[in-house]
């Protein structure tokens, strides 16, 4: 009887562990879209710009959260054999190396993504997107762990959900570069000091 | 002022807005493709018992031969059939560590005292010698029994 249970819990945490995945790729992909629609300074309907920005931030934190469930029932899960070292440190695993080493630079990405987006204020803008630049590697990554390690690949359902992030995260780099290449300023201008000076 | 007071928190309602839809329907969708693989997985493994039981009616040193494969199979077998048994393109792959396999080695033994005793009876020879091949190879059976 506890051996059963033993069982079905295990089962369930090897199905979480896939399904957050799944998920965790469906929301990054979310947040980059965001993100790129945030430096487009595209936004939702009469909403305010800010909107685009703080959902990109917010769905971030999520995605993070649906990320730590994944990496926990993968540690946790016996039969995934992936060692709490292997989750931080890539390509050191025994079992698939390549495979969860990708997954594991993904996370650390994007956890350094997440913290120095927190530490902004103190890093200024410039050390800020010299490291936010890293989420055009880190989404891919997390897809090609994805494809390598995914024990669903082969199915149906998930090669529609793969086709889909990728063309979202396409699309949106098209419109991305459509409008840098056609003189279009995304980037905050910046005022000159005399035009801040009050005249006497 | 007070207006773009009241369109920023009526920005900032909409952001937490959508982002508790975003996690509702996040948790929703894990918790579906967590059921659509449980539902495959469990579709998979009945088949491939199925397929096993099914198999091993025919001789009873098939069965043998069987259980044995089974026992013999450790956790990254088993991981490898858990992770091959939700997809539906790998299914020939994924069987080959246990279901099929086994079945197949049942379906060859089966077929093969088969034809060793058809021969041995023209011969009159060498029935006792291609009777304990059931479970070891095809090869020894045939050459008994010329």
């Amino acid at each position: 009887m506890l051996a059963a249970s033993a069982l079905v819990a295990s089962k369930g945490v090897w199905y979480l562990m896939r399904s957050s995945g799944v998920v965790s790729l469906v929301l990054l992909t979310g947040v980059m879209v965001l993100g790129i629609a945030t430096a487009n300074r595209w936004r939702p309907g009469r909403a305010p710009r800010f909107v685009t920005a703080g959902l990109h931030r917010s769905i971030a934190l999520l995605a993070v959260c649906f990320v730590a469930v994944h990496v926990v029932t993968a540690v946790v899960d016996p039969y995934a054999m992936v060692s709490a070292v292997a989750v931080v440190v890539p390509f050191v695993g025994a079992h698939k190396p390549l495979e969860i080493g990708l997954g594991a630079l993904s996370v650390d990405l994007v956890v350094a993504l997440i913290v120095t987006s927190l530490l902004r204020r103190r890093l200024g803008l410039r050390v800020w997107r010299g490291v936010h630049w890293l989420a055009y590697l880190a989404w891919p990554v997390a897809l090609f762990h994805s494809l390598g390690i995914g024990s669903d690949t082969g199915t149906l359902w998930m090669r529609a959900v793969t086709a889909g992030c990728v063309a979202a995260v396409g699309g949106a780099l098209v419109v991305r570069l459509w409008n840098t290449n056609h003189g279009k300023r995304l980037e905050p201008q910046r005022v000159p000091r005399s035009a801040l000076k009050v005249p006497a | 002022m007070t207006r773009h007071r009241t369109e920023r928190d009526a920005g900032l309602r909409s952001v937490r807005r959508i982002t508790r839809i975003v996690a509702a329907a996040a948790a929703a969708l894990t918790a579906l493709v967590a059921g659509v693989i449980a539902h495959g997985t469990g579709h998979k493994s009945s088949s491939s018992s199925s397929a096993a039981a099914s198999t091993p009616t025919t001789t009873t040193k098939a069965t043998k031969t069987t259980k044995t494969t089974t026992t013999t199979s450790t956790a990254a077998e088993e991981r490898a059939d858990r992770e091959t048994a939700g997809s539906s393109s790998d299914d020939s792959e994924s069987d080959g560590d246990e279901g099929v396999s086994s079945s197949t080695t049942s379906t060859g033994t089966a077929t093969t005292p088969a034809t060793t005793s058809s021969s041995s009876a023209t011969s009159g020879s060498g029935t006792t010698s291609s009777a304990p091949t059931a479970s070891s190879a095809a090869p020894v059976a045939t050459s008994g029994g010329s």
